[in-house]
């Protein structure tokens, strides 16, 4: 008797170890964390080029277009490194060739170097790393939103499923872990097939609601899910963003040396 | 209809591009080209050599295989300002038709640009201004720029420290942009890279002398004439007298190689930190006038005359710049070291070496720029400069001091963008202020509208154009 509530233990055991082991095998997500780590690596490549459209649309629906052309690099923590991007605005023409360059470091505790070069001035200027509320070059992104946000900057809480355009999403909540950050909480619809936000409301400091992004138009390009439209919606300032991806391709050859002040002093990538 | 309209509008566009675009580029080339021939050509050896080297350069831009991509933008600006203070009349009234063309190849860029200038208050009303024509080869290590170039090695903004590559265009003072204020140079400028540190070189075979203007508004104070004492009386003792000044034409360097120009800056990334070490072997943009005492007898007895000849020395020139964020400040510098600098004396001892001393030089600026909110920065700097082994004969101030302030704000989403700019010397107690705002209507129509005031004693660097405060009306449109 005493040995079959042994094996019994031993088996149920077992089985906890053997879920746990296809758990991890599988890839299937424990917990609000794990969900948005997956969401986190799905886009882990290489190397990331796209050309982007983005038309700003005011309140009156009036339209203004940015082309930019964006450079990404992953360093997996080579020198503390993690990423390293360089995006360039081709047009319009009062802003053309203006670049910006992103140094983001592995160490969440250490902020990105970012470097903007203005043609107009013709000289390069550090931007403070913590800057990272400000907005995008007149969108309705951030600098924070435009990506590089590490998963454990927020605490992430999975409120239960819901449906989205017919798709059952996971619900989560994530609250900054910097008390000062800009938004006080935000909440994703993250798809289960594709491990992709299709959704995402951004609160501002009073609780209210401020924006809300949608991807949209989700294709596979080079073994990548990747969305090829999204639309911020800001609320608050009654004004949105739209961008649309032009051209990308995943894990092309991309040298060290693209990431570089002189590289974005030459306004444009050879 | 609609559907043929629709397909060709872009197809004829392109095709004007293209054409205009490589137009541009060879209307630009010959132009340079001319220029380079005339002012070197049949002179001696060198000159001729450096007149291949040009038509190599040329040659490149026009020969089209190298290049797989020409694009044509520019703007249309239409300066209007008008004085505050009594007569209130147009200080300026110009139209500036800038023309860019761009050349992209695999390892190859060139770039053009060509502005058509009408003033209608100016002495020269209509001009035709090649600014910049060069050409990038790029290699994996080695970068180099050919042609004539703008070289901008400053971290300061609205003051020029280490920006001294090129000469400045102070003919409307510091109001233009700064991209019209300082003048392209033609040059050699090879880019040694790796990783984050890279090493610029440049070689610099053509001079060129800062632009002031002679006459009207923005003329600078030129005294006409100067206290000394060029004699001494039957007793041994100087005889002072205010002594008439005669500005002679200015004397530039003929065009030669051991007048090339040269410097180089290091530049590297450190512990979060850009640094930059600067070193330049110039002439000084900015003239140094030679001066000569000639007697003159009158009726009233013995007198003299100041015979003034702008020249431009020598100067070495050692720099360093930095910029390092601190959380959401942003740190910059930069400092400057003239070892041997030409200035103004009153010391009659001199009278051989045309009134001037040489005397070490220091410069420096500390700024910060901080994010006040998500649509407003500031930024504050403070700058001095100080004559080192200083005497009183000297008369130039022992010490000069400036601090500026900039806000610079970026509302609804970066369509409304309000500038409030102010440099004040502390030392003498004149300042320039600027508050602009500029209203993005569409991605290429911009209004900028704004003030410039300037004030001070009459003897200040901003004070003598006290009198041109004024407003204006600018108007871009961006092709």
């Amino acid at each position: 008797m005493r040995c079959i509530k042994i094996l019994i233990v031993i088996g149920l055991v077992m089985v906890i170890i053997a879920q746990a082991a296809y758990a991890q095998l599988s890839g299937y997500p424990r917990s609000a964390r794990d969900i948005m780590l997956k969401v986190d690596e799905r886009g882990e490549v290489k190397t990331e080029y796209n050309k982007t459209r983005m038309t700003l649309i005011n309140k009156k629906g009036k339209t203004r277009v940015r082309d930019v052309v964006r450079y990404k690099k992953s360093f997996n923590g080579e020198k503390g490194i993690d990423t390293k991007s360089l995006i360039f605005f081709e047009s319009p023409a009062d802003i053309r060739g203006t670049g910006l360059l992103l140094w983001s470091y592995t160490n969440a505790g250490k902020e990105d170097d970012r470097w903007l070069y203005l043609p107009a001035l013709k000289k390069i200027r550090r931007i403070a790393g913590e800057s990272k509320n400000e907005y995008f070059m007149g969108t309705d992104f951030t600098y924070d939103d435009m990506g590089g946000r590490n998963v454990d900057d927020d605490t992430h809480k999975l409120l239960g499923k819901e449906e989205l355009d017919g798709v059952e999403c996971y619900k989560i909540e994530s609250i900054p872990v910097d008390k000062d950050d800009q938004y006080s909480k935000k909440i994703a619809w993250v798809t289960p097939d594709k491990w992709i936000t299709a959704k995402v409301e951004f609160y501002d400091n009073n609780k209210q609601l401020q924006k809300t992004l949608t991807i949209s138009d989700i294709r596979k390009v080079d073994k990548i899910w990747t969305p090829h439209l999204l639309f911020m919606d800001n609320l608050s300032k009654k004004h949105q963003t739209k961008i649309e991806v032009i051209e990308v391709s995943f894990n092309s050859e991309m040298k060290d040396q693209i990431f570089t002040t002189t590289t974005l002093q030459r306004g444009r990538v050879q | 209809m609609r559907i043929s309209t629709f397909f060709f509008i872009p197809r004829i566009t392109r095709i004007a591009r293209m054409f205009f675009g490589k137009s541009v580029m060879k209307i630009s080339a010959v132009f340079f080209l001319l220029r380079i021939t005339r002012m070197y050509f049949g002179k001696n050896a060198m000159r001729i050599s450096t007149t291949i080297f040009m038509i190599v350069l040329v040659g490149l831009i026009l020969f089209e295989p190298a290049y797989s991509e020409v694009e044509f933008h520019g703007f249309f600006r239409s300066h209007n300002a008008f004085r505050l203070k009594d007569p209130n009349d147009a200080m300026l009234l110009r139209n500036r038709l800038r023309l860019n063309s761009e050349l992209r190849g695999d390892n190859i860029y060139g770039y053009a640009s060509v502005d058509f200038l009408n003033d209608a208050v100016a002495e020269s009303r209509t001009n035709l201004n090649l600014r910049e024509l060069y050409l990038d080869i790029y290699g994996s290590w080695v970068d180099f720029r050919i042609g004539r170039q703008q070289v901008v090695w400053g971290k300061a903004d609205g003051y020029f420290i280490n920006d001294i590559v090129n000469p400045l265009d102070l003919s409307y003072f510091l109001l233009q942009d700064f991209d019209d204020i300082r003048m392209a140079t033609t040059m050699l400028n090879t880019k040694l890279h790796h990783g984050n540190h890279s090493l610029e070189i440049l070689v610099i075979p053509e001079f060129k002398p800062m632009k002031m203007a002679l006459t009207g508004d923005w003329a600078f104070q030129r005294p006409d004439s100067l206290y000394v004492s060029p004699w001494m009386d039957t007793h041994g003792q100087p005889v002072f007298m205010m002594v008439p000044m005669n500005y002679q034409e200015e004397m530039t360097p003929i065009n030669s190689i051991k007048n090339f120009e040269y410097g180089f800056k290091f530049n590297t990334f450190l512990v979060g930190t850009d640094l930059s070490f600067i070193y330049l072997k110039v002439r000084e943009d900015k003239p140094i006038m030679k001066k000569e005492i000639k007697p003159v007898m009158t009726q009233t007895g013995l007198s003299g005359i100041v015979n003034l000849t702008p020249t431009h020395p020598w100067i070495n020139f050692y720099g360093l710049n930095f910029s390092r964020p601190v959380g959401t400040f942003v740190f910059r510098g930069e400092g400057g070291y003239y070892p041997n600098r030409y200035f103004d004396t009153r010391d009659m001892t001199k009278i051989n070496d045309g009134l001037l001393v040489k005397k070490p030089f220091l410069q420096g600026m500390v700024g910060v720029d901080y994010q006040l909110t998500g649509e407003i920065d500031i930024g504050v700097q403070a700058i001095r400069e100080r004559i080192l082994n200083y005497d009183d004969n000297l008369m130039d101030d022992e010490l000069n001091s400036i601090g500026s302030l900039m806000l610079r704000g970026r509302f609804a989403n970066e369509t409304i963008l309000p500038l409030w700019l102010t440099l004040y010397n502390i030392t003498n107690e004149s300042y320039l202020s600027r508050i602009a705002v500029d209203w993005k209507y569409s991605d290429s129509f911009t209004i900028t509208t704004g003030f410039d005031i300037l004030g001070g004693d009459s003897d200040t660097i901003f004070g003598q154009f006290d009198r041109n405060d004024n407003v204006y009306l600018k108007l871009v449109y961006n092709f």
